[in-house]
């Protein structure tokens, strides 16, 4: 039997990358899984998911507005009867260096990743806290509460403050046997981290992401699965002592003193 | 199937506590199990337990802060199961007294057997580990008291600070060295155990009092039981957080976060 079996569980951003992995690794592990994302690509995904076996309805939703979340909620409360997990993971990452970065920029990330969260979160709670149970996680990155790049002022400091309100959050709804947890994941080998790769390098994306691997302890890129495992432990009653915590899965990309040193030694 | 199906685990300090729910659970999860005690009786009972419920387990008996037990007790898992996929330094001991007061041998014997003890754990460990070709892990006992200070722990903390930082150390050597062994520290906080009652008697306070005075600090509002460390230990020590190293699980029911 899985360990989330007879729960619900909606996943922002759940087309691809690391909302799909947390996605198939819920539904395999028995919840019926809500896929969101703004993205057409959401219905493929959860219909391959069902394809598979396990349970899993889509719906096209923009976290940054809350009345499309508040459809969505009304939506499943009527046909699955309960939301019981909520998997904040939809984030965007556009780098600039802050005196070139247009405000419009600085807003969108801070629209999507930080109050794309709250948005969720104040929607799925009234249910959570009726029912005396519950599980946010927030995804938010080793990137800004850890460490940081050149062009992330923006990303950084949004991921930073998912940990923020993460320990905020958890500490208001605990008495309602609801916990909340953030997880900061390094690299995964998502679409984006490919778009990425190749952006850098678009006649030889794989070099790129070889380098990324070769500074990564472990010697390569976490799997989209790997993380689904964690959203799942996390999601499940395995980890109901845990509240208001940062996980980090990086494949020890934050242990060494610096990525180059470590490299370099 | 289990979780840990074809896995050997050694887990220290496994005759009561959070190492005993360990081992009954990894074993449940088809572990093949070494219960590593200085109590000879309590560890072998948690064995006979085990293998009543037709688990497979191992009494070893082992003082973590000597360097020949731990010789000699991976040894003697590696020759009964052939070989040690996954290790749970988890004993580990704590004296409660007013820092000026702490003697030196207090102290000592706290460093000898929460950091030291670790050390020589995650050392033979790896030794045993290394060649096996098979994906295997390190779990340290940690506490959130290597975060922030708790009244009149000084040594516990400061020896649960340094399996937090061996931890870290670990990892990179086990990644630098191409070995498939993942190293990560666990952190609990306020947990149900005979640990949590020694406090308790050190503090001059009844076990139901002292519980309910810690209850009251906690935002989730209720103690830890040992099984719900086990089942981080649980995720830890399975495949399914495969790219996982060197980083530290707190499970406080929410204490850090205020």
């Amino acid at each position: 039997m899985g360990k989330l079996e007879g729960k619900v569980a909606i996943i922002t951003g759940a087309a691809r990358g690391n909302g799909e992995g947390a996605a198939r690794v819920m539904a395999k592990e028995g919840a019926t899984t809500v896929l969101t994302d703004i993205l057409d690509q959401v219905h493929e995904t959860a219909k391959s998911i069902c394809e598979d076996g396990y349970k899993a309805v889509s719906f096209k939703m923009d976290v940054t507005k809350p009345a499309e979340i508040k459809d969505v909620v009304k939506k499943v409360l009527a046909q699955l009867g309960k939301i019981d997990i909520l998997v904040n993971n939809a984030g965007i990452v556009r780098g600039f260096r802050l005196v070139d970065m247009p405000d419009e920029e600085r807003d969108r990330q801070f629209d999507v990743n930080i109050k794309g969260a709250f948005n969720c979160a104040k929607a799925v709670l009234p249910g959570m806290i009726e029912q005396r149970y519950g599980k946010i996680i927030n995804v938010s990155s080793v990137t800004g509460p850890m460490v940081a790049d050149i062009g992330h002022c923006a990303y950084a400091a949004t991921k930073a403050a998912l940990w923020g309100f993460t320990r905020a959050l958890a500490l208001e709804v605990a008495e309602y046997g609801i916990n909340v947890n953030a997880i900061c994941p390094g690299y995964i080998l998502t679409p984006w981290i490919k778009i990425s790769a190749s952006k850098r390098n678009p006649a030889n994306p794989d070099a790129v992401l070889n380098q990324w691997a070769k500074h990564i302890p472990m010697g390569r890129l976490g799997t989209i699965e790997e993380f689904g495992q964690l959203v799942a432990f996390l999601a499940s009653d395995e980890s109901k002592y845990i509240t208001g915590t940062p996980v980090i899965i990086d494949g020890g990309n934050t242990i060494p003193e610096s990525g180059i040193g470590y490299q370099e030694a | 199937m289990g979780r840990l199906d074809g896995k050997v685990a050694l887990i220290t300090g496994a005759a009561m506590g959070i190492g005993e729910a360990s081992a009954r659970l990894f074993a449940k999860e088809g572990a093949k199990v070494a219960v590593a005690d200085i109590n000879e009786a309590k560890g072998k009972e948690v064995v006979e337990d085990i293998r009543k419920g037709g688990g497979e387990a191992i009494f070893v008996k082992l003082d973590v802060s000597k360097e020949s037990d731990w010789t000699a007790g991976v040894n003697k898992v590696v020759k009964t199961y052939g070989k040690l996929n996954v290790l749970v330094n988890n004993a580990g001991i704590i004296v409660c007294v007013p820092f000026e007061e702490t003697t030196l041998e207090q102290w000592n014997r706290i460093m000898e057997v929460n950091a030291t003890g670790v050390f020589l754990g995650v050392k033979y460990g790896i030794k045993a580990m290394k060649d096996n070709g098979e994906l295997c892990s390190i779990i340290n006992r940690s506490s959130t008291a290597a975060k922030v200070a708790g009244k009149n722990i000084a040594a516990y903390g400061a020896s649960k600070g340094a399996v937090s930082t061996l931890t870290k150390q670990a990892a990179i050597a086990c990644c630098e060295a191409g070995y498939k062994i993942r190293v990560n520290s666990v952190l609990p906080c306020e947990v149900r155990t005979p640990m949590a009652e020694q406090e308790a008697r050190e503090f001059g306070m009844s076990v139901k009092d002292y519980l309910e005075l810690r209850r009251k600090g906690l935002p989730i509002g209720r103690i830890g039981e040992p099984i719900d460390i086990a089942y981080m230990d649980l995720y830890l020590a399975s495949d399914e957080s495969s790219w996982v190293t060197g980083s530290e699980f707190v499970i406080d029911g929410g204490v850090l976060a205020r």
